[in-house]
Protein backbone atom coordinates (compact mmCIF):
# COMPACT_ATOMS: atom_id res chain seq x y z
CA UNK A 1 0.00 0.00 0.00
CA UNK A 2 1.56 3.40 -1.22
CA UNK A 3 1.90 5.96 1.60
CA UNK A 4 -0.94 8.27 0.41
CA UNK A 5 -3.45 5.38 0.76
CA UNK A 6 -1.89 4.06 3.94
CA UNK A 7 -2.77 7.51 5.35
CA UNK A 8 -6.36 7.53 3.86
CA UNK A 9 -6.94 4.20 5.61
CA UNK A 10 -5.21 5.21 9.28
CA UNK A 11 -7.40 8.67 8.79
CA UNK A 12 -10.60 6.49 8.32
CA UNK A 13 -9.45 4.41 11.02
CA UNK A 14 -8.80 7.30 13.21
CA UNK A 15 -12.53 8.24 13.20
CA UNK A 16 -13.73 4.35 13.77
CA UNK A 17 -11.47 4.02 16.89
CA UNK A 18 -13.09 6.66 18.84
CA UNK A 19 -14.41 5.36 21.77
CA UNK A 20 -18.81 3.95 22.42
CA UNK A 21 -20.70 4.54 25.43
CA UNK A 22 -22.59 1.55 26.09
CA UNK A 23 -25.97 1.69 28.15
CA UNK A 24 -25.41 2.37 32.10
CA UNK A 25 -27.17 -1.04 32.83
CA UNK A 26 -24.90 -3.12 30.61
CA UNK A 27 -22.94 -5.16 32.72
CA UNK A 28 -26.06 -5.98 35.36
CA UNK A 29 -27.98 -6.94 32.27
CA UNK A 30 -25.28 -9.28 31.48
CA UNK A 31 -24.73 -10.69 35.49
CA UNK A 32 -28.70 -11.42 35.31
CA UNK A 33 -28.23 -13.31 32.43
CA UNK A 34 -25.24 -14.62 33.42
CA UNK A 35 -26.97 -15.84 37.09
CA UNK A 36 -29.61 -17.70 35.00
CA UNK A 37 -27.05 -20.14 33.43
CA UNK A 38 -26.38 -23.39 35.06
CA UNK A 39 -22.69 -23.21 36.20
CA UNK A 40 -19.98 -23.75 33.58
CA UNK A 41 -18.87 -27.40 34.76
CA UNK A 42 -15.32 -29.17 33.84
CA UNK A 43 -15.96 -32.26 31.81
CA UNK A 44 -14.83 -35.91 33.45
CA UNK A 45 -13.07 -36.45 30.68
CA UNK A 46 -11.55 -32.81 30.82
CA UNK A 47 -10.24 -32.66 34.38
CA UNK A 48 -9.10 -36.31 33.75
CA UNK A 49 -7.08 -34.34 31.17
CA UNK A 50 -5.81 -31.80 33.14
CA UNK A 51 -5.25 -34.00 36.25
CA UNK A 52 -2.65 -35.68 33.73
CA UNK A 53 -1.21 -32.88 32.21
CA UNK A 54 -0.23 -30.85 35.12
CA UNK A 55 3.14 -31.65 36.38
CA UNK A 56 3.85 -33.18 39.59
CA UNK A 57 6.30 -33.87 42.30
CA UNK A 58 6.54 -37.25 43.61
CA UNK A 59 8.57 -37.75 46.38
CA UNK A 60 9.36 -41.47 47.66
CA UNK A 61 10.23 -42.92 51.17
CA UNK A 62 13.21 -44.11 51.39
CA UNK A 63 12.25 -47.54 51.34
CA UNK A 64 11.49 -47.02 47.71
CA UNK A 65 10.99 -50.73 47.11
CA UNK A 66 7.44 -50.19 48.66
CA UNK A 67 6.65 -47.42 46.27
CA UNK A 68 3.04 -46.21 45.34
CA UNK A 69 1.65 -49.20 47.87
CA UNK A 70 3.50 -48.09 50.75
CA UNK A 71 2.38 -44.91 50.27
CA UNK A 72 -0.96 -45.38 50.03
CA UNK A 73 -0.96 -47.72 53.39
CA UNK A 74 0.85 -44.87 55.19
CA UNK A 75 -1.68 -41.99 53.89
CA UNK A 76 -4.47 -44.22 55.72
CA UNK A 77 -2.16 -44.84 58.56
CA UNK A 78 -1.96 -40.63 58.58
CA UNK A 79 -5.55 -40.63 58.56
CA UNK A 80 -6.14 -42.59 61.54
CA UNK A 81 -3.53 -40.88 63.86
CA UNK A 82 -4.53 -37.37 62.89
CA UNK A 83 -8.21 -38.11 64.77
CA UNK A 84 -6.19 -37.62 67.73
CA UNK A 85 -4.53 -34.18 66.44
CA UNK A 86 -7.82 -33.25 65.28
CA UNK A 87 -9.23 -33.57 69.54
CA UNK A 88 -5.96 -31.32 70.49
CA UNK A 89 -6.48 -28.62 68.27
CA UNK A 90 -8.77 -26.33 70.00
CA UNK A 91 -10.67 -23.60 68.67
CA UNK A 92 -7.76 -20.93 69.54
CA UNK A 93 -7.31 -21.44 65.83
CA UNK A 94 -8.92 -19.36 63.87
CA UNK A 95 -7.86 -21.02 60.43
CA UNK A 96 -4.68 -23.05 59.65
CA UNK A 97 -3.18 -25.73 58.54
CA UNK A 98 -1.61 -28.39 60.78
CA UNK A 99 0.34 -31.41 59.16
CA UNK A 100 0.95 -34.89 60.43
CA UNK A 101 4.17 -36.50 59.33
CA UNK A 102 4.23 -40.22 57.91
CA UNK A 103 7.30 -41.44 55.63
CA UNK A 104 5.92 -40.52 52.51
CA UNK A 105 2.72 -38.66 52.89
CA UNK A 106 1.46 -35.96 55.11
CA UNK A 107 -1.95 -35.49 56.15
CA UNK A 108 -2.43 -31.16 56.50
CA UNK A 109 -5.88 -29.93 58.62
CA UNK A 110 -7.14 -27.40 56.67
CA UNK A 111 -9.43 -25.40 59.62
CA UNK A 112 -11.79 -22.16 58.63
CA UNK A 113 -14.18 -20.50 61.31
CA UNK A 114 -17.16 -19.08 60.27
CA UNK A 115 -20.67 -19.01 62.21
CA UNK A 116 -22.57 -18.27 59.48
CA UNK A 117 -21.44 -20.23 56.32
CA UNK A 118 -23.86 -22.71 55.02
CA UNK A 119 -20.98 -24.53 53.53
CA UNK A 120 -17.23 -24.39 52.98
CA UNK A 121 -15.26 -26.06 50.70
CA UNK A 122 -11.65 -26.52 49.81
CA UNK A 123 -10.20 -25.56 46.30
CA UNK A 124 -6.67 -25.93 45.51
CA UNK A 125 -4.16 -26.91 42.90
CA UNK A 126 -4.59 -30.58 44.46
CA UNK A 127 -7.96 -30.99 44.10
CA UNK A 128 -8.00 -28.90 40.21
CA UNK A 129 -9.67 -26.06 41.64
CA UNK A 130 -12.94 -27.92 42.44
CA UNK A 131 -15.36 -26.99 45.12
CA UNK A 132 -17.00 -30.67 44.76
CA UNK A 133 -14.51 -31.93 45.73
CA UNK A 134 -13.10 -31.19 49.34
CA UNK A 135 -16.23 -29.67 51.67
CA UNK A 136 -14.83 -28.90 54.97
CA UNK A 137 -17.02 -30.24 57.77
CA UNK A 138 -18.89 -28.47 60.44
CA UNK A 139 -18.17 -28.96 64.02
CA UNK A 140 -19.06 -26.76 67.24
CA UNK A 141 -18.31 -23.15 67.20
CA UNK A 142 -18.46 -22.74 63.54
CA UNK A 143 -15.36 -24.55 63.08
CA UNK A 144 -15.19 -26.34 59.72
CA UNK A 145 -12.20 -28.30 58.76
CA UNK A 146 -11.47 -31.36 56.90
CA UNK A 147 -7.68 -33.43 56.18
CA UNK A 148 -6.62 -34.50 53.24
CA UNK A 149 -3.29 -36.08 52.14
CA UNK A 150 -0.33 -33.97 50.25
CA UNK A 151 2.79 -34.99 49.15
CA UNK A 152 5.91 -32.78 50.03
CA UNK A 153 5.54 -29.45 48.37
CA UNK A 154 4.05 -26.30 47.97
CA UNK A 155 0.60 -26.26 47.81
CA UNK A 156 -2.19 -23.02 46.73
CA UNK A 157 -5.62 -22.76 48.10
CA UNK A 158 -8.30 -20.95 49.01
CA UNK A 159 -11.74 -21.43 50.63
CA UNK A 160 -15.20 -21.22 48.90
CA UNK A 161 -17.63 -20.54 51.17
CA UNK A 162 -21.46 -21.09 50.24
CA UNK A 163 -20.47 -22.22 46.88
CA UNK A 164 -19.40 -18.80 45.63
CA UNK A 165 -17.60 -16.47 48.10
CA UNK A 166 -13.07 -17.08 47.39
CA UNK A 167 -11.46 -16.46 50.77
CA UNK A 168 -8.22 -16.70 51.32
CA UNK A 169 -6.83 -18.35 55.06
CA UNK A 170 -6.59 -15.38 56.85
CA UNK A 171 -3.42 -17.41 59.50
CA UNK A 172 -1.43 -18.78 56.52
CA UNK A 173 1.79 -18.51 57.27
CA UNK A 174 2.32 -17.00 53.72
CA UNK A 175 0.05 -15.79 51.03
CA UNK A 176 2.09 -15.07 47.80
CA UNK A 177 1.12 -13.62 44.32
CA UNK A 178 0.44 -17.15 42.35
CA UNK A 179 2.06 -16.98 38.39
CA UNK A 180 -1.24 -15.00 37.60
CA UNK A 181 -0.38 -12.26 40.25
CA UNK A 182 -2.93 -13.09 43.10
CA UNK A 183 -2.80 -14.18 45.96
CA UNK A 184 -3.57 -17.51 47.22
CA UNK A 185 -3.18 -19.07 50.24
CA UNK A 186 0.06 -20.99 50.72
CA UNK A 187 1.00 -24.48 52.89
CA UNK A 188 4.40 -25.44 52.84
CA UNK A 189 4.10 -29.54 53.23
CA UNK A 190 7.97 -30.56 54.57
CA UNK A 191 9.59 -32.98 56.75
CA UNK A 192 10.45 -29.66 58.25
CA UNK A 193 7.12 -27.84 58.74
CA UNK A 194 6.59 -29.48 62.07
CA UNK B 1 -0.61 -4.27 29.95
CA UNK B 2 -0.97 -6.59 32.34
CA UNK B 3 -4.11 -6.66 34.40
CA UNK B 4 -4.86 -8.06 37.72
CA UNK B 5 -6.05 -10.54 38.73
CA UNK B 6 -4.94 -12.26 35.66
CA UNK B 7 -7.82 -13.67 33.30
CA UNK B 8 -7.01 -16.83 33.89
CA UNK B 9 -6.87 -16.70 37.89
CA UNK B 10 -10.77 -15.55 36.99
CA UNK B 11 -11.63 -17.88 35.20
CA UNK B 12 -10.36 -20.45 37.29
CA UNK B 13 -12.58 -18.75 40.08
CA UNK B 14 -15.55 -18.85 37.74
CA UNK B 15 -15.25 -22.49 37.13
CA UNK B 16 -14.77 -23.32 41.27
CA UNK B 17 -18.00 -21.62 41.21
CA UNK B 18 -17.66 -17.54 41.83
CA UNK B 19 -19.82 -16.03 39.37
CA UNK B 20 -19.18 -12.47 40.38
CA UNK B 21 -15.27 -13.14 39.23
CA UNK B 22 -17.03 -13.21 35.66
CA UNK B 23 -18.10 -9.53 36.30
CA UNK B 24 -14.52 -8.70 36.28
CA UNK B 25 -14.35 -10.01 32.99
CA UNK B 26 -17.11 -8.31 31.39
CA UNK B 27 -15.86 -5.11 32.96
CA UNK B 28 -12.67 -5.81 31.22
CA UNK B 29 -13.64 -6.51 27.74
CA UNK B 30 -17.10 -4.81 27.11
CA UNK B 31 -16.13 -1.17 25.83
CA UNK B 32 -13.11 -2.00 23.57
CA UNK B 33 -15.21 -5.25 22.17
CA UNK B 34 -18.58 -2.95 22.35
CA UNK B 35 -16.53 -0.95 19.43
CA UNK B 36 -16.26 -3.38 17.43
CA UNK B 37 -19.44 -4.58 17.45
CA UNK B 38 -21.04 -1.03 16.81
CA UNK B 39 -18.50 -1.19 13.88
CA UNK B 40 -19.69 -4.32 12.18
CA UNK B 41 -23.48 -3.95 13.15
CA UNK B 42 -24.19 0.05 12.87
CA UNK B 43 -26.29 0.70 15.83
CA UNK B 44 -25.63 0.25 19.74
CA UNK B 45 -28.80 -1.78 19.91
CA UNK B 46 -27.81 -4.41 18.20
CA UNK B 47 -24.42 -4.40 19.08
CA UNK B 48 -25.35 -4.75 22.73
CA UNK B 49 -27.33 -7.52 22.30
CA UNK B 50 -24.48 -9.49 20.20
CA UNK B 51 -21.78 -8.44 22.90
CA UNK B 52 -24.47 -9.69 26.04
CA UNK B 53 -24.75 -12.99 24.29
CA UNK B 54 -21.30 -13.44 23.78
CA UNK B 55 -20.63 -13.24 27.51
CA UNK B 56 -23.68 -15.33 28.38
CA UNK B 57 -22.14 -18.31 25.37
CA UNK B 58 -18.62 -17.76 26.65
CA UNK B 59 -20.17 -18.20 30.36
CA UNK B 60 -21.99 -20.75 29.41
CA UNK B 61 -18.75 -22.85 27.58
CA UNK B 62 -16.26 -21.60 29.91
CA UNK B 63 -14.78 -25.20 30.62
CA UNK B 64 -13.77 -25.14 27.07
CA UNK B 65 -11.72 -22.52 27.22
CA UNK B 66 -8.48 -24.23 26.22
CA UNK B 67 -6.29 -21.71 26.87
CA UNK B 68 -7.76 -19.25 29.96
CA UNK B 69 -4.49 -16.69 29.53
CA UNK B 70 -5.80 -15.54 26.52
CA UNK B 71 -9.74 -15.50 27.52
CA UNK B 72 -9.87 -12.29 25.71
CA UNK B 73 -9.03 -13.89 22.03
CA UNK B 74 -11.83 -16.80 22.72
CA UNK B 75 -14.17 -14.13 23.67
CA UNK B 76 -13.83 -11.92 20.63
CA UNK B 77 -13.64 -15.43 18.41
CA UNK B 78 -17.44 -16.03 20.06
CA UNK B 79 -18.16 -12.30 19.26
CA UNK B 80 -17.13 -12.12 15.83
CA UNK B 81 -19.28 -14.82 15.13
CA UNK B 82 -22.07 -13.51 16.40
CA UNK B 83 -21.51 -10.11 14.61
CA UNK B 84 -21.07 -11.54 11.27
CA UNK B 85 -23.97 -14.08 12.02
CA UNK B 86 -25.85 -10.95 12.32
CA UNK B 87 -24.84 -8.89 9.73
CA UNK B 88 -24.73 -11.85 7.43
CA UNK B 89 -28.46 -12.30 8.24
CA UNK B 90 -29.48 -8.55 8.31
CA UNK B 91 -28.02 -8.53 5.28
CA UNK B 92 -30.23 -10.64 3.16
CA UNK B 93 -33.37 -8.94 4.34
CA UNK B 94 -32.62 -5.26 5.66
CA UNK B 95 -30.45 -2.27 4.93
CA UNK B 96 -27.75 -2.09 7.30
CA UNK B 97 -28.94 0.86 10.26
CA UNK B 98 -26.67 3.55 9.94
CA UNK B 99 -27.61 5.05 13.89
CA UNK B 100 -24.30 5.40 15.93
CA UNK B 101 -24.66 8.28 18.11
CA UNK B 102 -21.27 8.02 19.55
CA UNK B 103 -19.51 8.78 15.77
CA UNK B 104 -22.10 11.09 15.64
CA UNK B 105 -22.54 13.08 18.24
CA UNK B 106 -18.51 13.31 18.98
CA UNK B 107 -17.09 15.79 16.29
CA UNK B 108 -13.38 15.50 16.62
CA UNK B 109 -11.94 17.96 13.76
CA UNK B 110 -11.91 21.82 13.23
CA UNK B 111 -15.06 22.03 11.47
CA UNK B 112 -17.89 20.47 13.22
CA UNK B 113 -20.09 20.00 10.18
CA UNK B 114 -17.51 19.09 7.81
CA UNK B 115 -16.70 16.37 10.60
CA UNK B 116 -19.44 14.93 10.96
CA UNK B 117 -20.32 14.64 7.61
CA UNK B 118 -17.04 12.77 7.12
CA UNK B 119 -18.18 10.31 9.48
CA UNK B 120 -21.19 9.73 8.07
CA UNK B 121 -19.36 8.94 4.96
CA UNK B 122 -17.06 6.21 6.72
CA UNK B 123 -19.87 4.59 7.83
CA UNK B 124 -21.43 4.21 5.05
CA UNK B 125 -18.62 2.94 2.78
CA UNK B 126 -18.17 0.65 5.81
CA UNK B 127 -21.68 -0.57 5.26
CA UNK B 128 -21.46 -1.30 1.50
CA UNK B 129 -18.77 -3.67 2.82
CA UNK B 130 -19.60 -7.70 3.31
CA UNK B 131 -19.64 -8.76 6.46
CA UNK B 132 -16.12 -10.57 5.92
CA UNK B 133 -14.51 -7.66 4.29
CA UNK B 134 -16.28 -5.52 7.56
CA UNK B 135 -14.52 -7.73 10.12
CA UNK B 136 -11.21 -8.35 8.44
CA UNK B 137 -10.84 -4.49 7.71
CA UNK B 138 -12.18 -3.56 11.61
CA UNK B 139 -9.47 -6.21 12.98
CA UNK B 140 -6.69 -5.38 11.20
CA UNK B 141 -6.59 -1.05 10.57
CA UNK B 142 -9.33 -0.13 13.98
CA UNK B 143 -8.43 -3.21 16.54
CA UNK B 144 -4.91 -3.03 14.89
CA UNK B 145 -4.56 -6.67 15.36
CA UNK B 146 -1.89 -8.80 13.41
CA UNK B 147 -3.01 -11.57 11.06
CA UNK B 148 -1.78 -14.39 13.23
CA UNK B 149 -4.59 -12.74 16.14
CA UNK B 150 -7.20 -12.38 13.38
CA UNK B 151 -6.26 -15.75 11.95
CA UNK B 152 -7.26 -17.52 15.62
CA UNK B 153 -10.28 -14.96 16.04
CA UNK B 154 -11.89 -15.78 12.44
CA UNK B 155 -10.35 -18.89 11.95
CA UNK B 156 -9.30 -18.33 8.32
CA UNK B 157 -5.91 -18.64 6.74
CA UNK B 158 -3.60 -15.02 6.82
CA UNK B 159 -4.03 -14.99 2.83
CA UNK B 160 -7.87 -14.70 2.89
CA UNK B 161 -7.53 -12.61 5.71
CA UNK B 162 -4.73 -10.22 3.67
CA UNK B 163 -7.59 -10.23 0.08
CA UNK B 164 -10.48 -9.18 2.33
CA UNK B 165 -8.52 -6.31 4.04
CA UNK B 166 -7.33 -5.60 0.45
CA UNK B 167 -10.59 -5.47 -0.93
CA UNK B 168 -11.99 -3.80 2.36
CA UNK B 169 -9.57 -0.90 1.87
CA UNK B 170 -9.87 -0.41 -1.76
CA UNK B 171 -13.85 -0.49 -1.65
CA UNK B 172 -13.63 2.02 1.46
CA UNK B 173 -11.18 4.54 -0.74
CA UNK B 174 -13.67 3.71 -3.44
CA UNK B 175 -16.49 5.12 -1.81
CA UNK B 176 -15.02 7.70 -0.23
CA UNK B 177 -13.54 9.45 -2.79
CA UNK B 178 -16.35 8.91 -4.89
CA UNK B 179 -18.38 10.86 -2.29
CA UNK B 180 -15.69 13.61 -1.86
CA UNK B 181 -15.52 13.91 -6.12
Amino acid sequence: MSDRNEEFIQRIAQTLREPVTLRADFDARVMAAVRTEPAPAISTARRIWNLAATPRTVHLSPIAGFALAAGLLMAVVAIGRERNVATMRTASLSAAAAQIRSDTVRLVQFVFVSQDAKSVSLVGDFNDWNKEKTPLHEGADGLWTVSIPLPNGRHQYAFMVNGERWMLDPSAPTAVENSYGTPNSVVTVSEDAL
Amino acid sequence: MTEFPADAVLVQRVLAGDVQSFSILVRRYRERYARFAVRMLGNREDAEEALQDSFVRAYRSLARCEDPEHFGSWLYAILANQCRTAATRRSTREKRILYDEDLMDAPSGENESESLAWKSEIEYALSKLTPDQREAFLLKHVEDLSYEEMETITGEGSSTLKMRVKRACDKMREQLEGANK
